[in-house]
């Protein structure tokens, strides 16, 4: 070291506000790769996906996706209003009924199709007659295909674990982690707004998701299409639905971090609020008979219930019965993009007047 | 011209706690002013006030002329800045480091790349370049946090303590650097709690403490305002007793100490023209002097009575 050759200040123009997104974002996506979160990520989608196609579904279904199975049915009285006339519930078990196959025999006579009736959305069988006696033996003999739908769908139960995994990684700790490992006192002081620094780590992290979800869906297709020769008609809504839920809990994960004390807070309450919080508000909402159509994950169902958009099941909800409750695509679609608009915009504001005290 | 100009600045944490006090200083352009006080002081707030990391309660600051808190951009393109203790991406190489900064700071990536391998070399980390910077010891990070601050040659430099961390070659070095920026036009605006450094290398200080602007002026101002102080004088030989009752009756010599046979501490009441004449009447009373100077720093004087007042 000695003495220098410089040839004095210059006046500089800062770069556009867009391409010092792109530079924060390059520069986010580096560490998840050097740090190897993202490969973290893919490998648990990778493993998750072929646990589902390897052992979960072939359990669930029978190995083969299609053939004829038989079924001894529990029966118990059935004194609700929903159906007049009918004295005794049976539940069966088994996905991918085809309902027009159904026969059904007690104490091995076949009972007539007038005597019973199948409910398809709660794969039940009303009696008219009261068969809950013990003595009483109920079979159930039908073929079950999985379509391509039931397929994806079993998958994508998973997305919101997946998704949540992502933004916890990716996202809760990435402006928090700034201001605690004091690397923030070299990126702010440069002529680069919060806001953008905000952006950059949001489509950074972003990306990281976008991997994610994009290879459990690639699995998906590619899993359902080896199995069953097709893949679900409208898994590309689905995927834009899980597209947007990603975008939802990422806003969310970056405005916990932006308002966070520390890294550990800041990811801890991301996962516990998307991953179990607001699923149980949720369950209790649907006890309640309370719709909670606003919530993220319940929004975020919608990338599931997609693949029926053809079928697309009704709520059910009334007295002497269980509510069901079904997202409804439009407004999912508008609740996720405002939770990402919203959260994005308060994030972005908290992050700017924040000061780095640490 | 002002490079920066601070006007009114407070900042209050929490209901009563001001860190920094209705502050107000201005910096020229190419000078290198020092600016001083003690742990609390309020010193790395207004830095941090200064590079955008804190919002001001009140008051303003303009760099170039751009208030720092209504348009951050376009002020900040002008500055180069160290704050606290430097941390550095782990994973990042020294070169990607400042690929990162300067991309932000709109220089090309070819001007990047010729620049870091310049300063990088400069600075002694040419042989690092392409090591990760989570490898580096504190002193290496020191000398690449200056790096990154002069690599897109900004107009103001803000250094919170540059020499920290250093070892004492380092320390040297790092004076010349700042002195060579100087010397080429930079504005440098830094903080230190070496007066030697400060006394040596800048040509203004700012003093604060409790957030409030003690004393802004020049090096050699505050070197004229010390009147009372003791003068430390090394001998080429040991003086008789004549000699020495001699100079206890000079005009303005109040004692005289002898520290060693060759080593007289003298006290002394005057300015730069009164020594400059007990100088002469020192050799005309037949003292063999071999050196002449203060006894300890003007501003380490200055510093200690200006805090102590502000107490």
């Amino acid at each position: 070291m000695t003495s220098m050759t410089e040839n004095g200040p210059i006046e500089r123009i800062p770069m556009s506000d867009s391409a010092q997104v792109v530079i924060i974002a390059r520069h986010e996506l580096t560490k998840y790769i050097r740090g190897r979160r993202l490969y973290g990520v893919l490998l648990i989608v990778i493993v998750l996906a072929l646990l589902l196609y390897g052992f979960v579904l072939p359990g669930s279904y029978g190995g083969p996706f299609a053939g004829s199975r038989e079924e001894f049915l529990h029966v118990e009285p059935y004194s609700y209003e929903g159906y007049p006339g009918y004295q005794s519930i049976g539940f069966l078990g088994g996905p991918g009924i085809v309902p027009g196959t159904i026969e059904i025999a007690v104490n091995g006579s076949e009972l007539p199709r007038s005597e019973w009736l199948y409910v398809e959305n709660a794969s039940v069988v009303l009696f008219k007659e009261d068969l809950s006696a013990p003595a009483t033996v109920v079979r159930a003999l039908y073929d079950f295909a999985i379509s391509p739908d039931q397929f994806a769908g079993s998958f994508l139960d998973f997305l919101p674990v997946i998704v949540v995994i992502c933004v916890t990684v990716a996202g809760a700790d990435s402006l928090i982690g700034e201001l605690q490992a004091k690397t923030a006192y070299l990126l702010f002081p440069n002529p680069v707004r919060r806001g953008i620094i905000f952006l950059g780590k949001l489509l950074g992290s972003g990306v990281v998701g976008l991997a994610a979800i994009g290879s459990f869906y690639a699995a998906i297709a590619a899993f359902s299409y080896v199995a069953l020769g097709s893949v679900a008609t409208h898994l590309s809504l689905s995927f834009g639905f899980a597209v947007l839920f990603l975008l939802a809990c990422l806003a969310f994960a970056l405005a916990v971090s932006s308002v966070s004390k520390g890294t550990t807070g800041a990811v801890i309450l991301t996962f516990l609020l998307l991953l179990a919080i607001f699923p149980m508000l949720e369950e209790a909402g649907t006890a309640a008979g309370v719709k909670m159509w606003y919530l993220p994950t319940f929004a975020g169902d919608s990338a599931l219930y997609a693949l029926q958009f053809d079928y697309y099941p009704k709520d059910a909800s009334g007295p002497g019965m269980a509510s069901q409750f079904y997202p409804d695509l439009g407004l999912s679609a508008i609740v996720l993009a405002s939770y990402f608009l919203l959260l994005t915009a308060i994030g972005m504001i908290v992050f700017k007047r924040r000061d780095l005290s640490f | 011209m002002n490079m920066l100009r601070i006007e009114g600045l407070t900042k209050v944490f929490g209901k009563s706690i001001r860190a920094v006090d209705s502050l107000s200083l201005s910096v020229k352009k190419g000078t290198m002013v020092g600016f001083l006080g003690p742990n609390g002081a309020g010193k790395t707030t207004t830095i941090k006030i200064l590079t955008n990391l804190m919002a001001p309660t009140s008051g303003s600051a303009y760099i170039d002329g751009v208030d720092i808190s209504r348009h951050p951009k376009e002020a900040l393109a002008s500055v180069g800045a160290v704050v606290e203790t430097p941390e550095f991406y782990p994973f990042l190489t020294a070169n990607e480091t400042l690929m990162l900064l300067g991309r932000i700071r709109g220089m090309t990536a070819s001007e990047t790349r010729r620049r870091s391998r310049e300063l990088l070399t400069l600075l002694g980390l040419g042989d690092r370049m392409n090591s990760k910077v989570g490898t580096f010891s504190k002193g290496m990070k020191q000398r690449l946090a200056l790096v990154q601050a002069i690599l897109h040659r900004p107009k103001l430099l803000i250094l919170d303590e540059p020499t920290s961390g250093l070892d004492p070659r380092g320390m040297v070095e790092m004076r010349e650097i700042l002195r060579s920026l100087k010397d080429n036009g930079y504005t440098i605006f830094m903080s230190s709690h070496l007066l030697p450094e400060v006394q040596e290398t800048c040509d203004y200080v700012a003093m604060i403490d409790s957030g409030r602007l003690l004393l802004h002026k020049s090096v050699d101002e505050i070197s004229a305002m010390v009147n009372s102080s003791r003068i430390e004088i090394v001998l080429a030989e040991t003086p008789s007793d004549v000699i020495m009752r001699r100079i206890s009756v000079l005009n303005g010599v109040s004692d005289v100490q002898s520290a060693s046979p060759l080593k007289l501490s003298i006290g002394y009441e005057g300015n730069a023209k009164d020594r400059d004449i007990l100088l002469r009447e020192l050799l005309a009373s037949g003292l063999k002097v071999a050196s002449f100077g203060p006894h300890g720093l003007a501003l380490e004087n200055v510093y200690m009575e200006m805090v102590k007042g502000s107490r």
